[in-house]
């Protein structure tokens, strides 16, 4: 459990300032093609394609990161207004779905890469750069939804079997 | 299969697992079971509906807005406008509405001007006895008027799912932003009169300049995010970023509250809300793929056209609906249901600049009505007052903002005229 843990701390660290790098990193391109293209009249044709993949990157790298802190949105009448004994339960079930959407998101993102891999996808403005590398950011994000989908789901079984841990 | 799959969608939802789930597997369900699609296309969707350009201005704005609340922005322009507002009867909350107003025009995002103003506010109108609640209530509605005044995050959320222009919309809301502001005033002066809330002390002409060569760095920013977009210099997505960099520079170097460590907070805060609010919109987007493949935006369409239905009973409706959602889904969870009725706002010849500006309003009501009021909770933790409380003291500025989505139903021209002129 200690170890699940650590390594959920350390994980969440982690997508947390790839996350915060990474959008300071569009801030400055963004703003770097502006100047350039303001000022110097140059532009770059890769920007707008980078500057979006960055985007994307942005935000699966949060995803789980939001589930760990229960952070995403949620209609939370139900789990706020239940007696407190059905809430664990509920809270299983809604980890237990987290799990299947995990699941189904990394097998497509992955399934897909493949695919994009396979065929050698580039896209016309960004020739240096395969496509496949941006696209893995997709089941990345689902692999860290899952992670944090099975460390809800352990701790709660435990509240609920053991009545020791936390309920999260 | 269709029902199957909106079954499915509304226990999920109801149950509380987060929407872009409900949204993601119910649509996957319609679009599995109804066309064949396979599962693994989830990952096409997931990746291609936020690949977009548009969008960025989306995670910057929000950046800017993070940056500025922290650069303390909100304190110098509060002391600006009590300058100007301060001795009307009740004139810390007119300041309250103005300073609000203005820096919805730097922000983009209400918990941001809220946290910026209210905070520097709140100790004052208590110090000056004002009643907590109504304190609390002019705060929290004030703090919505940066959904409706540009640069707008909302704005571009509606614009990208309706295919309508951001540079337009944004133009829409200051008309609406300005009347709404100027209306909400004026339950703030006739209560403060009623209880005898006093005035602020007066500020001398120097004095008063002294605080605008303060605040000139900050009331410039959305000069040149709003003139560089209309002057036609930059792009929404390309103004965000010029929002990013000239906050960064005027709070390290000329306000100099700014360090490597809140930059660096900001950035994290950014990409957190930013994750939110884009997987949402992957599954918004899977889920209207799915409706419109059925063909049901366009059977509401035809219901709509044959039915005789009126635009203004359609838009009445369509506000009512939206208040009834407001309460229970967040702002980006209501604009989901802008896909769907299209056909029927294209039949019916509503205009989308006017649709947009209702749905703001009506997500800034959303907002501060319970249960799921984001504003209202966040209002009352930061002030640590009982939600009741606040409640109390938010109903007359509810009551009021209610009232004016309705005038703009019935008074199109106030969100389309400034567009119009601007653009034709």
């Amino acid at each position: 459990m200690r170890k699940l843990a650590a390594v959920s701390t350390i994980l969440g660290t982690v997508c947390r300032s790839a996350a915060g790098a990474v959008m300071l990193a569009m801030m400055v391109l963004v703003f770097a093609e502006t100047i350039s293209r303001y000022v110097f009249g140059i532009s770059h044709e890769f920007v707008p394609a980078i500057s979006s993949w960055l985007m994307v990157w942005v935000t699966y790298l949060m995803l789980g990161v939001i589930l760990k802190t229960r952070e995403h949105i949620n209609v939370d009448i139900l789990p706020t207004r239940i007696p407190p004994r059905y809430r664990t339960p509920l809270l299983i079930s809604f980890d237990i779905i987290s799990l299947i959407f995990a699941g189904l998101l990394c097998f497509g993102g992955i399934k897909y890469d493949l695919i994009v891999k396979q065929l050698d996808i580039h896209v016309v403005t960004v020739q240096f750069f395969p496509v496949w590398i941006v696209r893995i950011s997709v089941p990345l994000g689902a692999f860290f939804l899952a992670f944090f989908s099975i460390e809800h789901l352990v701790n709660e079984v435990r509240y609920l079997v053991k009545g020791t841990g936390e309920e999260s | 299969m269709l029902t199957f799959g909106i079954v499915v969608f509304f226990i999920l939802l109801i149950s509380g697992v987060p929407i872009f789930m409900a949204f993601a597997l119910g649509g996957l369900i319609i679009l599995t079971l109804h066309t064949g699609m396979p599962l693994y296309n989830i990952g096409i969707f997931f990746f291609d509906s936020i690949d977009n350009w548009i969008m960025i201005a989306v995670p910057l704005f929000i950046l800017a807005g993070q940056l500025m609340a922290e650069s303390g922005m909100g304190k110098i322009l509060v002391d600006v406008f009590a300058g100007f507002f301060g001795r009307v009867p009740g004139g810390i909350a007119v300041t309250a509405i103005a300073a609000s107003a203005f820096c919805g025009a730097l922000v983009g995002s209400n918990l941001a001007v809220l946290g910026s103003v209210g905070v520097v506010l709140f100790p004052a109108m208590v110090e000056a006895k004002y009643d907590r609640g109504y304190s609390a209530g002019v705060l929290c509605s004030a703090s919505q008027l940066g959904f409706l005044i540009p640069p707008s995050i909302i704005f571009i959320i509606y614009g990208f799912l309706t295919q309508t222009s951001v540079a337009e919309l944004y133009m829409a809301g200051i008309l609406p932003g300005i009347f709404l502001a100027a209306v909400l005033a004026i339950p703030a002066v006739i209560i403060a009169k009623r209880k005898g809330f006093p005035p602020m002390p007066r500020a001398s002409w120097k004095e008063q300049r002294i605080r605008l060569v303060k605040a000139l760095p900050a009331i410039m920013m959305p000069v040149i995010v709003l003139g560089g977009i209309y002057g036609g210099i930059f792009t929404p997505t390309e103004a965000a970023a010029v929002a990013c960099i000239y906050t960064l520079l005027v709070g390290v170097f000329v306000y100099r509250r700014l360090t490597w460590k809140n930059i660096w907070s900001s950035s994290i805060e950014s990409a957190r809300l930013t994750g939110i609010i884009l997987i949402l919109l992957c599954s918004v987007m899977l889920m209207n793929r799915a409706l419109s493949l059925i063909g049901l935006p366009q059977a509401m369409g035809d219901w709509v056209t044959k039915g005789g239905i009126t635009a203004p009973v359609f838009l009445v409706s369509l506000c009512v609906v939206l208040l009834i959602m407001g309460m229970i889904v967040d702002a980006v969870g209501l604009v989901a249901i802008f896909p769907v009725i299209m056909p029927a706002i294209q039949a019916l010849h509503i205009n989308t600049i006017q649709l947009g500006v209702l749905f703001v309003v009506a997500s800034m009501i959303g907002t501060m009505t319970p249960p799921a009021a984001g504003a209202l909770y966040f209002t009352s933790a930061l002030f640590k007052l009982p939600t009741a409380e606040t409640i109390r003291g938010l109903l007359p500025f509810l009551a009021v903002t209610i009232l004016v989505m309705f005038i703009f139903v019935f008074w199109p021209d106030i969100s389309t005229w400034l567009p119009g002129t601007m653009f034709r």
